[in-house]
C-alpha cells in the first residue's frame, strides 16, 4: 500500500518529467546518420525543368544561327525547268547574287566550280553571262564573249535558299543537275533601255525600303528584379519581398514576344480559416482556428506572350499575358488557434517541395522597353498575378502584383 | 507537440530519409525520449548516446511503422518509448554486463518514514533518485514499476530468472526508501532552521 503511493509518484513523474531540446544532441545524431544513413542528392524535380529551358534556348539558338537571312537585297523569280536539258555540271552550286551599286541582277546561273563547260556557252538559256567566283575568289571559266555590261560578281554560297522580292518566301530551292535560268520580268523589260544610274537608284531606294521592313528573329536573355507582395484577402495584404531571376525572350514578329524565366520570390501573407483549405483531417487538430500567418519561399515559372506597340529605335510600349506556375519550395504556417481558457497559441507548420502548381495563376502585365544600343535594353513593368488554383498546404488563391525592372541582352545580333 | 497531421507528414518525409523532418521529429521528442534514457543510466553522456542510437533505429525502421490505434501522436510516442527502453536494455547489457545479471547482497536496513515527504520532491528529484540506484535494481525497477512489464517478461528481456528480478525489484524499493529517508531529513532539518 505504502509503496502504491510511491509507485504512483514515481510513474508521474516520469512521465511528466521532460528535458528541453539540446542542440549539441542533434549535432552527435545528425553525425550518425550521416554514417549510417546517408543521404542520396537530391533530384530536383527542378533538373528536368532546367533541362526541358535549356534544351529550348541550345535549340533556338541553333536555329536562329542557321536560318541568318543573308544580304540578299533584290532578286528575280527563278523558273526551274527540270525538263530542259541538264547541264554538264559536276559540283554545282547555287549562287546568289549581290547587287552592286553600278549593276543590276539580270540572271543567276548554277556553275560548277571545276565545270569546263561553262553554262554561259548555252545559248538560248541565258541573257546575260555572270561572272562566278569560286569559294577561293578566283574567277573561273568565263566567257568573255558574252558578258555585258551589267554583269557582276556572285559569290557561291552554300546551303541556298532563293528569296522573292518580298525576303518573305522561298521561291525555290535549286538542286544538283538542275537547268536554271531566269526570266527577266516584264517590267524589266520595259525598263532595259533607261540608263543604268536611273535604276540603280530606284533599286537602291527599293533596297533600303525592303532593308527597313525586314524583319529578323532574335533571342534575349533578361535578368529580371523588383518588389512583389502578395495577399490571400485584398483586405490583408502581405509583406512586400524581392522577385528575382533570369529569363529567355524569343521575339518572332516585329510585334511579338514569348518569354518565360525562373524567378524566386518569398510569399508573405495572412489568411482567414475562409481562404485555407488543407485537407479535412487538419480541423480535427486545429478546431478553433482563429489566423494563418504564411511564409513561404516560392519559384516562380512564368510563360508570357507580349505585344509590343509604338516601336521606335529607341524604346517601345508592350502588353502582356500569360500563366505562371508556382513551385512551393518551403511552406512555413503559423497557426494561431485560442484555448479553452481564451489564450491565444501559436503552432508552426513546416512542409518542404511538397506542392508544385503548374500554370495556377494568370499574369498580365504592361511596361515600357528603352533600347540601350543593339544588345542592350532595360525595361519596367508592372504586373499582377490573378489566381487559377489555390497553392500550397492551404490551397489559398493567392493574388499577387508588383513592378519588374529588367535588363536584357541580345548576344546574336547582328 | 506535432499534431497528428504535422507527424504523418513528417514520418513519410522520414522515410525519405529527409534530414528536416528527422530533426524536426528528434527535436519534437527530444524531452520525452531523453526522460526514458536518463532513468537506465545516471550519466548524461550515456543518456544521450542511448537517446541517438534509439533514434538511429527508429529513423531506420520509420517506414514499418503503423499506428496501432487511431491516435497517431500516442501511437508514435508508445513506439518510441518502446526503442528507447530496449536501446537503453542493450546499452546497459554492453557496458554493465555483469552488474544487470548479478543481484546485489548488501544489506539494506529498513526503516519508517513520512511518504509525505515524497509529495514534497519535484520530478527531477525523483528521477534522480531512480537514477542513483545501482544499475540491476535500477533497470529492473524501471521495467517493472514504470513500464508495466511482468517479471517473467522482464526475465526474458534481461536473460535473468524470474526471481532475480523480483529480488532486484524488492531492493530496489528499499534504496528507494533510504534515498527518501535521508531527503526526509533534509527537509526536517531546513525547515528546523
Amino acid at each position: 500500500m505504502q509503496f502504491d503511493r510511491l509507485n504512483k509518484k514515481i510513474k508521474e513523474a516520469a512521465d511528466q518529467y521532460n528535458l528541453n531540446y539540446n542542440e549539441e544532441a542533434w549535432v552527435k545524431m545528425e553525425k550518425l546518420l550521416d554514417e549510417h544513413l546517408p543521404q542520396k542528392k537530391n533530384k530536383r524535380k527542378l533538373i528536368p525543368l532546367m533541362l526541358m529551358l535549356f534544351l529550348f534556348i541550345s535549340t533556338s539558338g541553333v536555329f536562329l544561327i542557321l536560318h541568318r537571312p543573308l544580304n540578299i537585297v533584290n532578286s528575280h523569280k527563278l523558273i526551274k525547268q527540270k525538263n530542259a536539258t541538264k547541264l554538264n555540271i559536276t559540283n554545282p552550286a547555287v549562287v546568289f547574287y549581290e547587287q552592286n551599286n553600278k549593276s543590276r541582277l539580270q540572271n543567276i546561273l548554277a556553275k560548277s566550280s571545276s565545270a569546263n563547260k561553262s553554262p554561259v556557252n548555252q545559248t538560248g538559256l541565258l541573257r546575260n553571262n555572270l561572272i562566278a567566283k569560286s569559294s577561293s575568289q578566283k574567277v573561273i571559266d568565263i566567257d568573255k564573249s558574252k558578258v555585258l555590261q551589267n554583269d557582276f560578281f556572285l559569290p557561291r554560297v552554300k546551303p541556298f535558299t532563293v528569296y522573292n522580292d518580298d525576303f518573305f518566301e522561298k521561291e525555290a530551292v535549286v538542286q544538283s543537275g538542275d537547268l536554271i535560268s531566269t526570266e527577266i520580268p516584264e517590267q524589266n523589260k520595259e525598263n532595259s533601255s533607261a540608263s543604268s544610274q536611273q535604276k540603280t537608284e530606284n533599286i537602291s531606294k527599293q533596297n533600303t525600303a525592303i532593308a527597313k521592313n525586314k524583319f529578323k528573329g532574335y533571342i534575349a536573355f533578361n535578368l529580371s528584379a523588383g518588389p512583389d507582395v502578395s495577399a490571400a484577402d485584398l483586405d490583408e495584404i502581405g509583406k512586400t519581398n524581392i522577385f528575382f531571376g533570369a529569363g529567355i525572350t524569343y521575339q518572332f514578329h516585329k510585334n511579338w514576344n514569348i518569354r518565360t524565366g525562373f524567378y524566386a520570390v518569398r510569399k508573405i501573407y495572412e489568411a482567414d480559416p475562409s481562404n485555407y483549405h488543407p485537407p479535412a483531417s487538419f480541423w480535427n487538430n486545429y478546431p478553433n482556428l482563429e489566423d494563418i500567418d504564411a511564409n513561404c519561399k516560392v519559384y516562380e515559372i512564368p510563360l508570357i506572350i507580349d505585344y509590343k506597340f509604338g516601336n521606335s529605335k529607341s524604346h517601345n510600349w508592350f502588353t502582356s499575358a500569360g500563366f505562371s506556375s508556382y513551385l512551393m519550395k518551403k511552406e512555413v504556417y503559423d497557426y494561431g488557434t485560442k484555448t479553452v481558457t481564451g489564450q491565444n497559441q501559436y503552432s508552426r507548420f513546416t512542409i518542404r517541395n511538397q506542392n508544385n502548381h503548374f500554370l495556377s495563376s494568370l499574369r498580365l502585365s504592361a511596361g515600357y522597353e528603352k533600347k540601350i544600343n543593339r544588345k542592350f535594353f532595360v525595361s519596367t513593368e508592372p504586373y499582377f498575378n490573378l489566381p487559377i488554383s489555390g497553392v500550397g498546404y492551404g490551397k489559398v488563391k493567392l493574388k499577387s502584383a508588383g513592378i519588374l525592372f529588367t535588363l536584357g541582352v541580345i548576344p546574336f545580333k547582328e | 507537440m506535432l499534431t497528428a497531421e504535422e507527424l504523418k507528414i513528417l514520418i513519410k518525409a522520414c522515410c525519405l530519409n529527409n534530414r528536416e523532418s528527422q530533426k524536426k521529429i528528434y527535436s519534437s521528442f527530444y524531452g520525452y525520449a531523453i526522460a526514458i534514457c536518463q532513468r537506465y543510466t545516471n550519466r548524461q553522456e550515456d543518456a544521450i548516446e542511448i537517446l541517438n542510437d534509439g533514434f538511429l533505429k527508429i529513423f531506420k525502421e520509420i517506414k514499418k511503422f503503423k499506428p496501432a490505434y487511431s491516435d497517431v501522436v500516442a501511437s508514435f510516442k508508445g513506439w518510441l518509448g518502446r526503442i528507447m527502453v530496449y536501446t537503453a536494455i542493450d546499452h546497459n547489457r554492453k557496458y554493465l554486463k555483469h552488474e544487470l545479471t548479478t543481484s546485489l547482497n548488501g544489506k539494506v536496513i529498513e526503516m519508517s518514514f513520512h511518504y509525505d515527504a515524497i509529495d514534497k520532491m519535484s520530478y527531477e528529484e525523483i528521477i534522480k533518485t531512480i537514477q542513483d540506484l545501482p544499475p540491476a535494481y535500477r533497470t529492473v525497477f524501471n521495467l517493472y514499476v514504470i513500464e508495466g512489464f511482468s517479471h517473467d517478461e522482464i526475465a526474458k528481456i534481461l536473460s535473468i530468472s524470474s526471481g532475480t528480478s523480483k529480488s532486484n525489484l524488492s531492493k530496489a524499493k528499499k534504496h528507494l526508501q533510504k534515498k527518501l529517508i535521508n531527503y526526509s531529513s533534509i527537509i526536517s532539518i531546513n525547515n528546523a532552521v
